[in-house]
């Protein structure tokens, strides 16, 4: 659903409302970018989710890879080739291809070679909030940090050419409140691309140990050259007037906070700011120049003390540093807090509101029952936990068995009432740990795993675990799209990133062909028959077996976009109140959030309803039954 | 003196929070103001409480409202109207919808949120019954955008009536344009009858 407003297509000029993720999109069309590849993950998917809406139109190569370390191999042979290419993924998604990115740091780059790592302080939605710059340090690549969309768009065009003259590949770091945030961009103009790549046999792409320790001096030679080039780079900025005697150092966001923090503490002309683009490696004299004028240095960063670490190692002994000590080092930063900071430090007066004012708010909130995330009405993961419940239970495992769960809109079966998920680590662990923990554990072991996350990063896993014997449950919850992160296409799919027909690969095929000998496949919103299934395979672990269960529903919110419908079937639900027990099974153990209880009475929101039809299935006493609607209503 | 106006839109993942924002954003962009709106995607979009920030002015800093300190909240429900309560500045105006949507699973009485907002007796408080408007054109979908209307018409965002109609036709489904102009009308309908409002004191 994008406006013409929020289209990151428009003629040099033409103003947008675009989230950093559009303008990182729309920065790599300016600098003619050639291939983009990613898997997706928040808080990075809209920068790749962008650009592979109009990629046809501007002959870029978009692709949706199988996971971070393929888009990011795909994106470095573009740049072997002397191409453009950019490689985006949340941060996490670094760490699966960061096999790749320190060799990178070492062969260096051809063609323009931008790595987008999209980090998430707060784990908003992630497992973990990890500060991705310390990756340039690792492998000895250049970071930068954008501020708002405006300067996204202007840097990653412009980071383009500095890859290609400097060699190297370069690292963009966004936080979510960047990727997420919507702003004013003044479009820049696309330029003519006819470039075709060509491939030449050059020694640094083989990294033999005899090139390694070649390659590394010329990876620090590029280090040294970057320091250089960062001192007169135009997106970083000094305010000094010299009469200052506390001074900012901030980048990306954070920047911005201080900003407002220093206007809103009416300091803005007492306090200097140095304003960090490049933030490895960080530009010695202009830290040495801020550090000489003012007496004390607040250095303003979310997550890490990464800025910080090389500001106390350049002007350390000629300034009193602060950061870390007087900022979190987890979570995101905000304007009140980074206010808070330059208050104690400046000794300004920072009007906080009442405390009879926050006690009262405080209490009106706190009194909101809390809304976590749940999933969605109609989903089929609900019905295949509901299932995996009642056919625990009926094996007489309930609460016995150690569920090894993934990454997915599915991590919500760890939630009351399903509660069923004992570990989430990583893409792919549930398969992985299951392994382990299927050896070292008396009862049964189960793997659950999205279709998206076993492509990504589960069969190799799979392929342990009948090579070494290993026998547990795997339950594939194949929905046939990455739902959470909005319907992206995975090798499962029968299309592509940019619309053209894909090969999609069965689960089942892929699971066989890896040697499991047991793979059942069953429509979870059939109850009986997948609880069914999970029994019979719970007999076969339990004998001994690896067993497998491809439960397959496509996501309902993608296949009511695809039909353009409001629900499945034109029948809806309703509880019958004669009927009704008030037993509460439907709440309580299958909670739908369409099931709701209103003036004592169970009632099926029809606004909500999807028409899937599960509950019918659930309720003991028979009495959800179908509605059929007119037709007129129906869509 | 500098108009700004910091606006909170609050609301459950899947009411239309993230395009009431981003209509609201095109349309200041359109009377030429600087916008940044601070949205929230992934898992919290998942039937999860959702908020996003919107500030608008001539230029503006940091995408996220310091707390006490917005102008606006909105809320196309009433839980999220209070979990967001701390973000609204004393004497600031808080248009919401009385329509309350229970968390799953809540098996007790949602409390009775609005009328302890009203005892606080601290804000402007505004019930726009934006659903029920939307329910009755036939688009459930619709309410944000009478929630719109309402804003508009009261002069609650520095908005124009025709720049914020031309923003819903850019920025929303074109075969949607129909039912959300016309629940954009109701909207607008509904803040005429209660009069000019606005809020006191912006900065």
């Amino acid at each position: 659903m994008v406006g013409m407003m929020t289209s990151i297509l428009g003629g040099e000029g033409e103003v947008r409302l675009l989230l950093g993720d559009e303008a990182v999109a729309r920065g790599a069309i300016e600098a003619g970018v050639d291939v983009a590849a990613s898997y997706p993950g928040t808080p990075a998917t809209e920068i790749v989710g962008a650009l592979s809406e109009v990629a046809r139109g501007l002959g870029i190569y978009v692709e949706w890879s199988s996971n971070e370390k393929v888009a990011l191999e795909v994106a470095a042979a573009a740049s072997m080739a002397g191409l453009r290419a950019l490689a985006a993924m949340k941060h996490v998604g670094l760490n699966v291809a960061a096999d790749t990115l320190m060799s990178l740091g070492y062969s260096g780059a051809k063609g323009g070679l931008v790595v987008v790592s999209a980090d998430d302080p707060s784990c908003h939605s992630s497992q973990n909030e990890q500060d991705n710059r310390l990756y340039s340090m690792l492998s000895y690549i250049p970071a930068y940090e954008p501020s708002d969309p405006q300067e996204a768009k202007d840097l990653t065009r412009d980071l383009f050419d500095v890859s290609e003259e400097c060699r190297t590949p370069v690292l963009l770091r966004m936080t979510t409140r960047l990727a997420h945030t919507r702003g004013r961009v003044k479009l820049g103009p696309v330029p003519r691309r006819s470039r075709r790549g060509s491939l030449e046999r050059e020694w640094r792409w083989t990294l033999l140990p005899v090139n390694a320790r070649r390659l590394k001096v010329e990876a620090l030679r590029r280090l040294e050259r970057l320091s250089e080039l960062h001192e007169a780079f135009k997106y970083n900025r000094l305010k000094l007037d010299g009469d200052e005697d506390v001074g900012v150092v901030a980048s990306g966001v954070s920047y911005l906070h201080a900003l407002e923090a220093a206007e809103r503490l009416d300091i803005s002309d007492k306090v200097a700011f140095l304003k960090l683009t490049s933030v490895y490696p960080a530009p010695r004299g202009l830290v040495e120049k801020l550090a000489e004028a003012v007496r004390v240095v607040l250095v303003v960063e979310e997550v890490e003390p990464f800025l910080e670490l090389q500001v106390r190692a350049i002007a350390g002994r000629d300034v009193e540093v602060h950061g870390k000590d007087l900022l979190p080092r987890r979570g995101e930063l905000n304007p009140d807090v980074v206010a808070e900071a330059l208050a104690k430090l400046t000794g300004a007066e920072l009007e906080r509101p009442p405390s009879a004012l926050r006690r009262e708010v405080e209490a009106v909130s706190s009194s909101a029952p809390p809304r976590p995330p749940t999933m969605c009405p109609g989903c089929p993961h609900r019905a295949s936990y509901y299932s995996l419940k009642v056919a625990l239970r009926e094996e007489g495992l309930e609460g016995r068995v150690f569920v090894s769960g993934d990454i997915g809109c599915y991590t919500l079966g760890y939630f009351p009432p399903y509660e069923l998920i004992h570990s989430t680590l990583c893409m792919g662990s549930s398969v992985g740990l299951a392994c382990g923990l299927s050896r070292f554990t008396n009862d049964p072991v189960v793997a659950v795993v999205g279709d998206s996350t076993f492509f990504h990063a589960a069969l190799s896993a799979v392929a342990n675990a009948v090579h070494n014997g290993a026998a547990f449950l795997l339950v594939v919850l194949d929905n046939g799209t990455t739902a959470m992160t909005g319907f992206q296409p995975h090798p499962g799919s029968e299309h592509t990133a940019t619309g053209e027909a894909g090969r999609g690969i069965a689960v089942e095929d892929v699971l066989r062909g890896l040697g499991v000998r047991r793979v059942a496949v069953v429509d979870p919103y059939n109850v009986r028959r997948a609880v069914s299934a999970l029994r019979e395979a719970i007999r076969a672990v339990r004998a001994g077996e690896l067993a497998a269960v491809v439960m397959r529903r496509a996501c309902v919110i993608y296949e009511l976009r695809r039909r353009g419908a409001a629900r499945l079937s034109r029948a809806s639900f309703q509880v019958d109140s004669e009927a009704c027990t008030m037993c509460m099974a439907c709440v309580r153990e299958f909670a739908c959030p369409a099931i709701q209880l209103r003036g004592g009475r169970v009632v099926i929101d029809e606004g909500l309803c999807t028409g899937c039809g599960v509950c019918v299935q659930v309720c003991p006493a028979g009495a959800i039954r179908p509605v059929v609607r007119s037709r007129e209503a129906q869509s | 003196m500098r108009r700004r106006v910091d606006l909170v839109v609050a609301g459950v993942g899947g009411q239309g929070v993230l395009a009431l924002s981003r209509v609201i954003g095109v349309a200041a962009l359109m009377e030429g103001y600087d916008v940044k709106i601070a949205e929230v995607h992934g898992m919290a979009q998942r039937g999860g409480s959702l908020v996003t920030h919107v500030r608008i002015g001539s230029a503006v800093l940091s995408p996220l409202i310091p707390r006490f300190s917005a102008d606006v909240l909105v809320s196309l429900e009433a839980l999220e109207a209070a979990r967001h309560l701390a973000l609204l500045r004393p004497g600031g105006l808080l248009a919401t919808d009385d329509y309350v949507l229970p968390p799953t699973g809540l098996s007790s009485r949602a409390p009775d949120v609005l009328s302890a907002i009203r005892g606080l007796g601290r804000y402007r408080v505004e019930v726009v019954r934006a659903r029920e408007v939307a329910l009755r054109l036939g688009e459930v979908r619709a309410a944000n955008m009478v929630m719109l209307g309402f804003l508009v018409s009261c002069s609650a965002i520095p908005i124009s009536k025709s720049s914020a109609i031309e923003a819903l036709r850019s920025e929303l489904p074109a075969r949607y344009l129909e039912v959300n102009l016309r629940a954009f009308n109701a909207g607008y309908e509904l803040g005429r009858r209660k009069g000019f409002i606005k809020p006191q004191g912006t900065s």
